[in-house]
């Protein structure tokens, strides 16, 4: 063969050789762009690890200290635990929330107790039960690991232990967003969610679940099982605080309803949080966007939901027949001038317990002996003296309805009715509450600014026993009907359970009561602020206290305390009562 | 195969071309080829390389934002993450890979992948990640994706995450090149295509060009041929001016100027037969009164003085040779402008050579040659013109005693079912190969200061061989020098029949006894038959 020949067929072979079909392929790695997202967080709470050679004592002591940083980066506690319990430790299944100091005995070389004083515990959904301080051993089980003690066994399968102070630091009380059923107005759960990188996560992740039993029926949240977090976490851009939430829900995507009810919920209760400016609620990786919204939601006014806003400038204050109109913004409830639409009337000193609606042109009564019901409209007096016995004192919900606890005549069992506002001679119509006991009696019935629960002080039937009478305080959802008729009392959540007794409890927000009762100690009734799922707030003494009502402003709740001998107080700096008018009763229109 | 190659032009041409045109075809073809898939890769690496950056900081912040730091909310976080970053498809998208980095020993999430296995990436990966971090780290590698066995080349992104407490990962990323594999194969598809279209355009337009040019040409051969068996009227169609016209034309004046001068001679050459001829006849009437004249001056002689008398011999003598070569001539004339004619008859040959070899008897007698004759036992029926083969032999015998020496002179006759074979040998000085070859020209003598004792005209052995010719039969002569020379007769015994290809060289005498290449002579040589053609027929 010629040379030339030859040649030409050797390039050809390597040509083919070129053109294998296949794409090319590289054998070493190049570098590529940089990785921009680079973990950078700094350590913010220095807490020591478990020194070497520590007793049980020591470990069990350093880990209380240490546990408080579970939710930093460098979580120095879990060096503490054998490497099976930190790899397994949830610390927020379960939270005990001790105040003082904790005392800690060595019971045995691998068993150590720790005595605490218990006033609150953090259930795994964040709900916090306050509880009188309760003096609380704990039994920690310890083994040697190459040499070292450490922590193999939790009591009671707790998760973490914190002093109240660690637990301020470390937990934040975030308000989670469910919605109303009759209006677009939100309504707030209180939770305690670890205060870490991972709250926006933990708040989602909290929004999603069910609903709390006691809101069951009688409010609503767009998420369900089918709905839930692509990925279990909810990344913040450190740039534009932007969270994103990713979701996966089959039919999210369609139910442009349920979309935005969700998108509402969480941009709301995200917003909530300072680290998050925004909200990119996202289903399947593709934007869920609000009606008419670009981008992510960055303000709650561009929500279709709102929060409750209810604000009152005119509270009525009795003195015996008269009611007066008094400006609850002067530091003395200065006198306010009657406008001409209101005719404010006349009230027998029969008449107790009066309620009147918020523009004032419905007002309600019980008798002093708690068996007939009246209602003033202007001119006109409608009496029912047929709904039962023991009524309480009316309150009033957002329709203008008024509710009455009671007993029923014929079964003396008790009751709860609803007068509706239409009529000023409508019927009282029972409300189911299956769980009230036959002996229960329902002595004051309040109705939260959105209409959606109750706050009912539930004590027992009046006995002859020298036992003192406890009354309880349960907050109850409302479960209306599609015409928004109340129709039942979900079964209730107690609140401020460690009360030994509440007299009066009143909505001041959606989320508050301020409730009249008396703690272990406490010799008479005193006032307290409550957020529903938080601390109960002493608002100081004030001797023959009996009655506390919440006037919604725009500054906040502010309080009406009256006393056993008709003095009208109103709050002086951190903890005292100023005396400022005289008066039987204060009535806050629409409360 | 080389004499197919060289055998055709066509093929010549249209080979050249197929394989020049495919070699070019397939060395653009995969230039391009490789261009394309190169460019494919690049371009997946570039958006697979944007994509993992996007996609490695989103893992970056959900990682950075979980709730859950025990190891089974790590490793649910990572895991659904993991999910979250495959792609939607089974069948496409990327795949992710979770691995601990080399450094890393926690054990606190396991290492986890969606569609791919761990030991499919290639170990230098990581550890290429975990000497620069900072950056991703890109291979192009074939990766096994699920129940394929065979690799499907993708871009490997690699690039460093930090998970928590659970330290330092490796985030991997594999995008699979499918479509850019399915394009490739598209690609490939079209240009295998196109490259055969393409061969095949070549071979057809290598046809076509070849036919055009080479239709010509074989024309052009065959036109030649035509010429060369004769046939000078063809001529070629000129068409345009191109060059196959040019080379038309210029077969045509070819053709044209040896018809002409093919006609000029022929012309000429009848012109010096005719001159010849009437020449003969011209001189035959006053060389008949020149003969009549002389023959009374001859009878007469005795009359004159004595130089008179012998000038009236010599006289005569001259007339004789004269009127002889004159005989000759028209003999020879004849033959050339085809007037000669063939009486031929069945019968034996043996009584005519046993007369032409008495015929020489007395000139033999007196050079002292003797004359041995072989013939047949029984008779030799042969067609033939008894008077042409008489003269032949006569010839040949004349010649043979001439040129003898006086050696014997073998005469054999030799015969088989279809030819006759008459040897006249003799044992003289013989001829060289030059004498060999001018032997049968007209005027031509073997040695021309000899004594002309027998008067010999030089056109003998021409008409001889002309005798022969017409009858179908080959005269020829073989000799060496010092050797003697033997002439042969070879005539067909039928008239159907002449010998078509000339016959064996005759065999050369090695002696004076001749007793050798007497018994060759006896035999008939081996020669091929052809039907005649006679223009008479």
């Amino acid at each position: 063969m010629p040379r030339p020949l030859t040649a030409l067929l050797a390039a050809t072979a390597l040509v083919l050789t070129g053109c294998s079909g296949q794409l090319p392929t590289t054998s070493a790695p190049r570098a590529g762009l940089p990785v921009s997202q680079q973990s950078e967080r700094e350590v913010d709470r220095l807490l020591p690890p478990a020194p070497p050679g520590a007793g049980p004592v020591e470990i069990v002591e350093g880990f209380l200290r240490a546990s408080e940083g579970f939710a930093g980066d460098d979580d120095v506690s879990r060096s503490y635990l054998t490497s099976e319990l930190a790899s397994s430790w949830v610390p927020t299944a379960s939270v005990l929330v001790y105040t003082g100091d904790a005392e800690i005995t060595l019971v045995d070389e691998d068993e150590v107790s720790v005595e605490l004083q218990v006033v609150g515990r953090v259930d795994a959904d964040g709900r916090l039960t306050e509880q009188a301080p309760q003096s609380l051993t704990q039994t920690f089980d310890l083994t040697e690991v190459g040499g070292e003690a450490r922590i193999s066994t939790f009591p009671d399968d707790s998760g973490l232990w914190l002093s109240d102070t660690a637990f301020e630091r470390s937990f934040r009380p975030t308000v989670l967003s469910y919605l109303n059923t009759q209006e677009d107005v939100f309504v707030p759960e209180l939770r305690w969610l670890a205060d870490s990188e991972g709250l926006p996560t933990a708040v989602t992740r909290a929004q999603l679940a069910p609903l709390p039993g006691y809101l069951e029926g009688a409010v609503s949240t767009a998420a369900n099982e089918s709905v839930r977090l692509a990925t279990p976490a909810v990344p913040v851009d450190p740039s534009t605080l932007v969270a994103t939430v990713n979701l996966q829900g089959a039919t999210l995507a369609q139910d442009e309803t349920r979309a935005d009810g969700l998108s509402s919920q969480l941009a709301h209760s995200l917003l909530g949080l300072t680290s998050v400016a925004g909200v990119d609620v996202q289903a399947s990786g593709q934007p869920l966007r609000l009606d008419g919204a670009e981008g992510p939601i960055t303000a709650t006014t561009e929500l279709p939901y709102s929060d409750v806003d209810r604000q009152v400038s005119q509270v009525l204050l009795r003195v015996g027949e008269e009611l007066t109109l008094v400006d609850p913004s002067q530091y003395a409830l200065r006198d306010l001038d009657a406008p001409d639409d209101v005719d404010l009337p006349q009230v027998e000193l029969r008449w107790t317990g009066l309620a009147a609606t918020d523009g004032m042109d419905d007002l309600a009564a019980v008798s002093v002996d708690g068996t007939a019901f009246r209602r003033w409209r202007g001119e006109r007096v409608y009496t029912n003296e047929g709904i039962g016995d023991g009524l309480s004192a009316p309150a009033v919900d957002p329709q203008g309805a008024f509710w009455v606890g009671g007993v029923h005549r014929s079964s003396q069992t008790p009751r709860v009715w609803v007068v509706d506002a239409a009529q000023l001679d409508s019927v009282a119509r029972p409300v189911t509450a299956d769980w009230l006991e036959d002996e229960d009696r329902v002595h004051m019935v309040s109705i939260s600014p959105d209409g959606s629960r109750a706050a009912l002080v539930v004590g027992p039937a009046q006995t002859d026993t020298e036992e003192p009478v406890v009354h309880r305080l349960l907050v109850s959802g409302i479960v209306r009907d599609s015409a928004g008729r109340p129709r039942e009392l979900t079964a209730p959540l107690p609140v401020a359970a460690h009360l030994r007794d509440v007299t009066a409890a009143h909505w001041g927000a959606a989320g508050e009561l301020v409730v009249v009762g008396q703690r272990q100690g406490d010799v008479e009734p005193q006032a307290f602020r409550l957020r529903l799922g938080g601390w109960l707030e002493h608002l100081g003494e004030l001797p023959g206290l009996v009655d506390a009502v919440p006037v919604p402003r725009v500054t906040g709740v502010q309080v009406i305390a009256r006393t056993q001998d008709g003095g009208v107080y109103v709050p002086e700096g951190q903890r005292g009562w100023q005396p400022v008018r005289n008066a039987d009763q204060v009535v806050v229109p629409g409360g | 195969m080389l004499t197919w190659w060289r055998g055709s032009l066509r093929a010549r041409v249209v080979t050249s071309t197929v394989l020049l045109g495919s070699l070019l075809a397939v060395l653009l073809g995969s230039l391009l080829y490789q261009q394309i898939s190169r460019g494919l890769v690049e371009q997946a690496v570039d958006s697979a390389e944007r994509d993992a950056s996007q996609q490695v900081a989103t893992a970056q912040r959900a990682f950075d934002s979980t709730d859950r730091r025990d190891d089974s909310g790590l490793r649910g976080l990572a895991e659904e993450q993991l999910q979250s970053m495959s792609g939607p498809s089974a069948a496409d998208g990327r795949r992710a890979l979770l691995l601990p980095a080399l450094s890393n020993t926690s054990g606190v999430v396991e290492r986890m992948s969606t569609g791919v296995a761990a030991e499919d990436i290639p170990p230098t990966l990581q550890e290429a990640i975990a000497q620069d971090p900072a950056n991703q780290q890109v291979m192009v590698v074939p990766v096994p994706l699920g129940e394929e066995q065979e690799g499907v080349t993708s871009v490997v992104v690699g690039s460093r995450v930090s998970l928590l407490r659970a330290g330092p990962y490796d985030l991997v990323l594999v995008y699979p090149l499918l479509r850019e594999q399915e394009t490739l194969d598209l690609v490939r598809q079209l240009f295998l295509l196109g490259g055969l279209g393409l061969v095949a355009l070549a071979v057809g337009l290598a046809l076509l060009a070849t036919r055009m040019v080479t239709r010509p040409v074989e024309e052009v051969a065959k036109a030649s041929q035509e010429v060369a068996q004769g046939h000078l009227d063809e001529r070629l169609p000129v068409v345009g001016n191109d060059e196959i016209a040019q080379l038309a034309t210029s077969f045509n004046t070819m053709a044209d100027s040896i018809q002409h001068q093919i006609r000029e001679l022929r012309s000429l050459s009848q012109l010096q037969q005719r001159f010849v001829s009437d020449v003969s006849h011209e001189l035959r009437t006053p060389l008949t009164t020149m003969r009549m004249a002389g023959d009374v001056l001859h009878a007469s002689r005795e009359d004159f003085a004595a130089p008179v008398a012998r000038s009236a011999e010599l006289l005569d003598q001259e007339m004789d040779r004269f009127e002889e070569l004159l005989a000759e001539l028209l003999e020879i004339s004849r033959f050339d402008s085809g007037a000669a004619t063939v009486e031929r008859h069945e019968e034996d040959i043996l009584p005519t050579v046993l007369a032409a070899v008495q015929g020489v008897e007395a000139l033999a007698e007196k050079v002292g040659t003797v004359l041995r004759v072989h013939v047949p036992g029984e008779r030799v029926e042969v067609c033939m013109d008894g008077r042409r083969v008489s003269r032949i032999l006569r010839n040949l015998l004349t010649n043979a005693v001439e040129h003898g020496e006086g050696r014997p002179v073998d005469v054999t006759v030799a015969c088989n079912a279809q030819v006759v074979a008459v040897s006249v040998r003799d044992h003289g000085i013989g001829l060289t190969e030059e004498q060999l070859h001018q032997v049968f020209d007209r005027f031509w003598r073997a040695d021309p200061a000899r004594t002309r004792t027998t008067g010999g005209t030089g056109l003998g052995l021409a008409i001889a061989q002309e005798d022969a010719r017409v009858h179908g039969g080959w005269l020829q002569v073989g000799s060496r020098p010092g050797e003697g020379a033997c002439f042969r007769l070879l005539l067909p015994r039928a008239h159907t029949h002449v010998i078509a290809d000339p016959p064996p060289a005759v065999p050369s005498g090695p002696g004076a006894d001749g007793g050798a290449t007497a018994a060759r002579d006896a035999q008939v040589p081996p020669v091929v038959l052809a039907l005649a053609t006679w223009e008479d027929d």
